[in-house]
């Protein structure tokens, strides 16, 4: 069994845990006009932005002039808390590892600084740190540790990826703990080309919704410690969920769409629900990609018909909280399915009102409290077809 | 007109990188999306791209693309009429 | 019952070989994506969605072939029980390259497709209705401890694995991958298997 006993967070709704928390309990949206990212589109898109610049999060992370690149940051900084939330001190008390993902890895500030690299020498540290893994490779040298590193990069299902790997690697016993999750950074780059795809919603975005018209880019990072039952025993540890089930299939259908009938995602859920020894009316909330566009929310939507047949259990994507943050996504609510468990409360899909024609399905729209949460199902589904989804339990 | 319609089927082979199609194989009246030339919703931005790019024409909404990227033929008609 | 190697291709310095054997090559090893696009039609593929690729979904593509249309090996397991686990180090920088260039006047949506590095596995998963787990890594070099350890795990549950490297960059491209899955002791075949391991793994990818 694979215990959850440690949770990070930071992203548009919050620094950390508590202030995530609170944003949810509140309804309180984190997307808006775009302030720190250097763009031509800024007055024309909300994104789901961290309210910090480089220079306060380099300071909440109590670092200066460390040429950590904002995804490192990030990263850092969702790590330290679900370290210290886990209550870890030492990392090599255990086999210990770092699973993380990103896609824009450090290009945030090699967008700007490539052009007159040659001039400028001084920026010679951030060119260095272009590669999706430097971020990892930076964390674990800050916190000591040294048993597995790597990053996974399969688009927005990257963080769950992340997850099962470490989940399997604890399994098969070749490590005893491992902090797993994602980060990504708003960037120039994926901004122009998530506009050139048309996938954007100018305004805030409506996933569900019959009128939805695409997605709000956010940024942030997540991470889960996983610790396996030997480890929780020894240390008589308190333990926030069990990470009971996980699956992954390809869609085998597109490059960046999803199919018309959702059969990856449906795969996937399959394979999570398996993997937990779980018939799908076991299923108490889907916190779901729900990313905002035509194409995902009606193949995911498609998919849960399938799964669940005419039980659909509640449901709600916490995209019109957070925005689409991309490689983080899974971690990020991962945590928010974690949170769900923990206080009994499902969160709301903000911004929904019209029901889609085509399947009828209709999310929670209103922050649901008291409900007895013993599963959440959460999905991801990434470009490439990868498909993933985990279920996360009460103790 | 003709002239119009077979320079844009130069200009998709070589924006949809359609290697194996020779313009010749192209019917200016088929229909480029489901069968004909089998184009997918990525082949629809590019067309979009094109328009602007060599015409000048910008599409705002993918939707309204749908009846203006039906054939050749409906696209040279939308370029004639809409070209400044 | 074990794990067994049952096909591998390499793409390197204009040359496609499969199971060791040399199929076609190029005597210009400067122009790789000239050599994909001869592989191609050397294959006589017929899969004209082949030339919106970008060079490290053709290579993936062309490494995978041959190994997924044998009828001994590739055809002989059911598709949503092959998993695909690949890694490189470049992630897709050649295509990210080419999109920022076309971001100062007219963006290219069908460039951006390509500016991750698992549409790969994508493009393999279409083209051959694979539809089983994937996973994509980003190492600093081949790491065949990663590939041997991950694709041992994931066969618990899959019946097959087409594993490997592809990196792309300016001037080479390096593709190299295999086909793996559990044997039994008796299979006469076996003599021309090799056994998985990562000493197995790196031989193959460095000879």
């Amino acid at each position: 069994m694979v215990f959850v006993t440690g949770i990070g967070i930071i992203s548009a709704i919050g620094k950390n845990v508590s202030e995530t928390l609170s944003s949810l309990l509140e309804g309180r949206t984190g997307i808006g006009k775009i302030n720190h990212l250097q763009t031509i589109h800024k007055n024309n898109y909300v994104v789901g932005e961290v309210n910090h610049s480089l220079q306060e999060l380099e300071s909440l992370a109590g670092l200066k002039n460390s040429n950590y690149n904002r995804t490192t940051l990030l990263s850092l900084l969702a790590t330290r808390e679900a370290l210290t939330s886990a209550g870890i001190k030492n990392v090599s008390t255990y086999r210990t590892g770092f699973i993380s993902a990103s896609s824009v890895g450090g290009m945030c500030h090699t967008e700007l600084l490539y052009k007159d690299f040659l001039e400028h020498k001084s920026h010679k540290n951030f060119i260095d740190t272009h590669y999706t893994g430097v971020h990892a490779t930076d964390v674990v040298k800050h916190f000591g540790i040294i048993d597995y590193v790597t990053t996974i990069s399969t688009a927005c299902s990257s963080a769950a990826n992340a997850i099962m790997l470490g989940a399997r690697l604890i399994n098969n016993n070749i490590l005893d703990r491992v902090v797993v999750g994602g980060t990504d950074a708003l960037c120039k780059f994926t901004f122009n080309g998530f506009n050139t795809l048309m996938i954007l919603d100018k305004e805030w975005c409506k996933p569900f919704d019959d009128n939805r018209k695409g997605l709000n880019l956010g940024e942030g990072a997540a991470y889960l410690v996983l610790e396996s039952e030997r480890v929780v025993k020894a240390e008589n540890k308190k333990t926030i969920a069990i990470l009971s089930g996980y699956g992954n299939a390809n869609d085998a259908y597109h490059q960046t769409a999803s199919s018309p009938d959702g059969q990856g995602a449906y795969a996937a859920i399959q394979k999570a629900l398996a993997i937990a020894n779980l018939s799908p009316n076991k299923i108490d909330y889907v916190n779901t990609h729900g990313t905002g566009t035509a194409n995902n929310d009606l193949s995911e939507a498609t998919a849960m018909k399938n799964i669940f047949k005419k039980n659909i259990p509640p449901f709600s994507s916490t995209k019109a909280f957070t925005g689409h943050t991309l490689a983080a996504a899974a971690s990020i609510e991962a945590v928010i399915a974690i949170l769900s468990i923990q206080h009994k409360t499902i969160f709301p899909n903000l911004n929904c009102i019209t029901p889609m024609q085509d399947t009828k399905l209709f999310p929670v729209t209103s922050l649901q409290k008291n409900i007895e949460i013993n599963h959440v199902l959460s999905n991801s589904f990434g470009f490439g077809g990868n498909c993933s989804s985990l279920i996360f339990s009460k103790n | 007109m003709e002239n119009l319609i077979e320079n844009l089927k130069k200009q998709i082979i070589e924006q949809l990188n359609l290697a194996e199609v020779k313009p010749e194989e192209i019917n200016a009246s088929a229909p480029l999306f489901g069968e004909g030339l089998g184009l997918d919703s990525i082949d629809a931005l590019e067309l979009i791209v094109l328009l602007e790019k060599s015409y000048g024409l910008k599409i705002q909404e993918p939707k309204d693309a749908k009846n203006i990227f039906q054939s050749v033929a409906t696209l040279a008609e939308y370029i004639s009429s809409h070209k400044k | 019952m074990s794990n067994y190697i049952l096909s591998y291709t390499k793409i390197k310095n204009s040359c496609l070989w499969h199971n060791g054997k040399l199929i076609t090559q190029n005597a210009d090893t400067n122009n790789y994506t000239g050599f994909l696009d001869e592989t191609y039609k050397f294959l006589n593929l017929s899969y004209p969605k082949f030339f919106k690729m970008d060079a490290l979904s053709k290579l993936g593509v062309l490494c995978a072939e041959q190994i997924l249309v044998d009828e001994t090996i590739g055809s002989l397991y059911p598709k949503e029980k092959i998993a695909i686990v690949l890694s490189n180090k470049n992630s897709s920088l050649q295509t990210d390259i080419a999109y920022s260039k076309t971001m100062s006047d007219f963006p290219s949506p069908s460039l951006f497709v390509y500016t991750l590095p698992n549409i790969v596995t994508g493009e393999i998963s279409i083209k051959h209705k694979i539809t089983g787990e994937n996973a994509f890594f980003i190492e600093s070099d081949f790491n065949a401890d990663l590939l041997h350890n991950y694709t041992e795990l994931l066969l618990q549950n899959s019946d097959a694995t087409l594993c490997g490297w592809l990196n792309v960059d300016e001037y080479i491209c390096d593709g190299f991958l295999y086909f793996v899955a559990k044997q039994s002791a008796s299979d006469e075949k076996k003599i021309n298997f090799i056994k998985h391991n990562p000493t197995n793994i790196t031989q193959l990818y460095t000879n």
